[in-house]
């Protein structure tokens, strides 16, 4: 399994297939099981009853109360008389040992009470409570939606292990509670499930938790998670050979079962706790606290509603069966937590859940203050004294709202949001602030220094995608700064298969960056911002995301503006370069030919006439090779045929044409004698030693020296060519843009130097196409040497 | 009396094709420069009454060529004629901005560039 996976698509494996075609099978067939019983059991009335066996002889240990026991009035502690038409005694007697018998074994059952009444009930003659069937069908609604949940999850994410989990907790809570339902109606085997079910289901939720954390996508991958599932199988293991005894579970085994099912729940509950504690993925903590929520919206309403009234009152406020249907939500926030994309709302929301909660409680203390006086003076005051009082305070309550409210949020925010901000003003002024501005460079210095400086990062680069489609440095801020760190970042951007999604934690793929975030306008990737880990090392809260995405929003829109206009730039500066670089040599051209033929000069004239014409037509010719080049390039339609190529004879040819263009320049070759051939297209690398050398004559029009060396480097299966002049040298402010279209160094002695600018930019698109490197080192005013890398042997980037 | 022109031109061969054009008529004196400094080197001393004046010049360029030539009162009289590779309205602007008196276009014909010589000189 790839670094890359938890941050970019990649299609299916032939293995991946196989196994979702797999679960499915699988999972359907539980689902089908779980239906039968579901459907066996509908309507059917069960006796939900317990007797057993104490110091004092059998008796009623529990009746359920929507069980046709109870609804025949037999309650706790009534003895039994008759079972399934035998004398109780007789009945029980094979039972003596376990002192417990279940439900699903009585069919008939008389019990005489401690005031000596008796009562009967027989399955067959009794129906099934209203009450009973409600909660039948709510039992059945609640599974719907975990499956539901689990498969919509996993159909969505079908290689995300933690979407399959999901959906087979959901399959095991259906198989646990039908097989549960139908195990009472005494339908066979389905006890069996029932506790298969519950056995497993508490290890898959503690798996899902394990596996959930993006961090821990190794995990996923490792066989020995499996361990967790040991305690469920020893359970399930035991079973059979000494759990289970005449038609029922041993009392014995059910407490086993209830100690792992226990442990198991409470080792899922303490995963997920420590995931949203310990994590460094705010991807997760937000995803924990979305269970987490979920599990309080299920949990905290059963408590309120119907077990506190039921311990202080002894009933229950609503119907108990209705706070069942409320555990739906944690299938559906478990299921939220695994597909979304967009988690940061959930902060936001418990922060105004919180403020207005309190705010609630305020405007009701002052509005249960108003009550107080009329009660106190309810003699003193007729009704319409009692109207105004009220009305006043009901006024002050409205007065005070405003101020409570801001001054709640302040105290939250300055207990629980220390670090907030209001992104959207930031957003705003970077709004404004980039209107104003057109340079690239400008712009990006921007961007970057807001959010790092906002959120306090060690440091931020923004990428941008350059005319030729690659991505190049736009600026760095902070540990960015480093060369090897950027040539890191944007191996990692160009080894993605797919559009980059935010957010998304980068940091399984590198330990110190926190974010790749996309630049995307008008459906074109123009940029992307890629971001550290904060100083501090604290997490992302969801202020920081929404800031992010806001930065990430304006970001695009000026980085495009800025390249629509840099395009416009750059074709207005190249129909004025390609102009004047073309009308130049037409001078010659037409003016000549317009003196040949008006006049009748001498021979030698003539012939010099005809040569200025000549020579200025091939200037024309090369330059409109190399505007072809540059729309091939641009276009990526520069085909490539690469062949083994002795490079002391390319340099041979070159040498060979280029000397005879300088006579105050002497050519020193210092070629290492065997090195091995080159892996090039003869042509384009014709091309570049052809532009290194003509550079290296017109950037030092004095003369001197021209070094051309090339030397071996086995390690990485390359040579080094380079070409040094004496020239004038190129300053810091050229080095950036040196090797851009058109770019030109703008010096009082570059002056008189006729060029396109694009040789430089020529040379360094065929070097790369071709596998290799190009660079530059030198000093202003000391010349400069060019150096290029090219491959021996074929790599991945060849061909 | 004899005109004398000043061609200030760093291309060789078009600094070569201009005196053939201009020098064979015979009524006029040629002068060469091949850089800005050189040009208003030579403006200064032999104060010509015209300088054909290319814009793309090393050291200075044609426009800040001019420019100067027209700040001098010494050089009053001298009219500046453009030569510019640049077809574009915003280059005829900024040669008219720094006071040239004239403006021709590459690639450009023997009779347009004397009849532009001429027509320059005879408003002298």
């Amino acid at each position: 399994m790839s670094h890359y996976d938890n941050i970019f698509y990649r299609p299916l494996t032939d293995r991946e297939q196989l196994r979702i075609v797999l679960f499915a099978l699988f999972a359907f067939c539980i689902l089908a099981v779980s239906l039968t019983f579901f459907a066996l059991s509908i309507g059917k009335p069960y006796m939900g009853i317990r007797i057993s066996n104490n110091n004092q002889g059998w008796a009623v240990e529990i009746a359920d109360a929507n069980g046709s026991a109870s609804e025949a009035g037999i309650r706790e502690g009534d003895r039994p008389v008759e079972v399934n038409g035998q004398p109780a005694q007789m009945f029980l007697e094979k039972y003596e040992k376990d002192s417990v018998i279940f439900g699903l074994l009585i069919r008939e059952l008389t019990v005489v009470d401690d005031h000596g009444q008796l009562k009967s009930i027989a399955l067959k003659d009794s129906s099934l409570s209203l009450q009973s069937l409600i909660s039948q069908i709510i039992m059945s609604i609640t599974c719907l939606v975990f499956w539901i949940t689990g498969f919509y999850v996993f159909f969505k994410r079908p290689k995300n292990i933690a979407a399959l989990l999901l959906c087979s907790c959901g399959l095991a809570l259906g198989l646990s509670l039908g097989g549960n339902i139908a195990a009472e109606r005494a339908i066979p085997t389905a006890v069996h499930w029932e506790i298969v079910a519950s056995t497993v289901g508490p290890w898959l939720l503690l798996h899902f938790f394990l596996v959930l954390p993006e961090e821990r996508t190794r995990l996923r991958a490792n066989s020995l998670v499996y361990l967790i599932y040991l305690p469920a199988i020893l359970t399930l293991v035991f079973y059979p050979l000494i759990g289970y005894a005449d038609g029922q579970p041993l009392p014995l085994f059910r407490s086993i079962r209830w100690f792992e099912i226990g442990v198991g729940f409470l080792a899922a509950a303490g995963v997920a706790v420590f995931n949203y504690f310990h994590t460094a993925s705010i991807r997760t903590r937000q995803q924990m606290k979305i269970v987490l929520i979920s599990c309080l919206v299920a949990v905290v309403p059963f408590l309120v509603l119907s077990v506190l009234p039921e311990v202080i009152w002894g009933r229950t406020i609503i119907y108990s069966g209705f706070s069942v249907l409320l555990i739906v939500f944690i299938p559906l926030g478990m299921g939220y937590a695994v597909v979304t994309q967009k988690l940061m709302d959930i902060d936001v929301v418990i922060r105004r859940s919180v403020i207005y909660g309190l705010v609630s409680l305020v405007m009701a203390v002052i509005l249960s203050a108003a009550i107080i006086p009329i009660v106190v003076s309810q003699e003193l005051l007729g009704v319409p004294e009692e109207i105004a009082l009220a009305l006043a305070f009901g006024g002050v309550a409205a007065v005070l709202f405003g101020p409570t409210k801001k001054g709640i949020e302040t105290l939250v925010d300055r207990l629980f949001y220390k670090d907030r901000y209001d992104y959207r003003q930031i957003i705003q002024s970077l709004s404004i602030s980039l209107n104003s501005l057109k340079d690239f460079a400008d712009i990006s210095r921007l961007i970057v220094g807001t959010t790092v400086n906002t959120l306090n990062l060690a440091g931020g680069c923004l990428f941008v995608k350059a005319q030729s489609g690659s991505f190049e440095v736009g600026t760095t801020q902070g540990t960015y700064s480093d060369t090897s760190k950027q040539r890191q970042l944007l191996t990692l951007i160009s080894k993605r298969s797919h559009m980059i999604e935010f957010p998304n934690s980068a940091s399984t793929a590198c330990s110190d960056l926190a974010f790749l975030i996309p630049l995307v306008a008008a459906e074109k990737e123009i940029g992307i911002l890629c971001l550290s880990q904060k100083t501090t090392r604290q997490g992302f809260s969801s202020d920081d995301l929404f800031l992010l995405q806001g930065i990430a929003s304006v970001a695009a829109i000026a980085l495009h503006s800025a390249a629509l206009i840099r395009d416009v730039s750059i074709r207005d500066n190249f129909v004025s370069i390609a102009s004047h670089e073309l009308r130049t040599p037409l001078t010659s051209i037409v003016g000549y030919t317009d003196l040949l033929l008006r006049r009748d000069p001498p021979e030698v004239t003539r012939k010099q006439w005809l040569k200025n014409i000549f020579d200025n037509s091939q200037r024309i010719t090369a330059m409109v090779d190399d505007l072809l080049n540059v729309t091939r390039i641009q276009s990526g339609k520069a085909g490539l045929k690469l062949e083994r190529v002795k490079l002391y004879d390319a340099f041979r040819e070159q040498l060979s044409m280029i000397r005879e263009s300088t006579d105050k320049h002497e050519f020193v070759v210092d070629i290492e004698p065997d090195l091995p051939d080159v892996l090039v297209d003869r042509d384009k690398f014709g091309q570049v030693l052809g532009n290194l050398l003509s550079n290296a004559i017109k950037y030092s029009p004095n003369g001197g020296r021209i070094t051309i060396s090339a030397h071996d480097d086995p390690q990485r299966h390359r040579i080094v060519v380079s070409v040094a002049d004496e020239g004038i040298g190129i300053g810091p402010e050229d080095r950036d843009s040196l090797f851009t279209t058109f770019h030109r160094i703008q010096r009082p002695e570059t002056q008189g130097i006729r060029g396109s600018g694009l040789g430089l930019y020529i040379a360094k698109e065929w070097t790369e196409v071709m596998g290799g490197e190009i660079w530059l080192e030198g000093e202003l005013n000391k010349g400069s040497t060019f150096f290029v890398a090219i491959p021996t042997q074929n790599s991945d980037k060849v061909g | 009396m004899t005109k004398k022109i000043l061609i200030a031109e760093d291309e060789e061969d078009i600094l070569e094709l201009l005196s053939t054009i201009l020098g064979d008529r015979g009524d006029y004196e040629i002068l060469y420069s091949r850089d800005g400094e050189e040009t208003l080197r030579i403006a200064r001393v032999d104060n010509p009454d015209i300088i054909l004046l290319d814009i793309q010049l090393p050291k200075l360029n044609g426009y800040e060529v001019c420019k100067l030539v027209k700040s001098d009162p010494t050089m009053s009289q001298t009219k500046v004629l453009m030569i510019s590779g640049m077809a574009q309205n915003a280059d005829w602007h900024k040669a008219q901005e720094v006071g040239a008196d004239g403006y021709i276009i590459k690639p450009f014909s023997s009779i347009e560039l004397v009849e532009k010589v001429e027509e320059l000189l005879r408003n002298d």
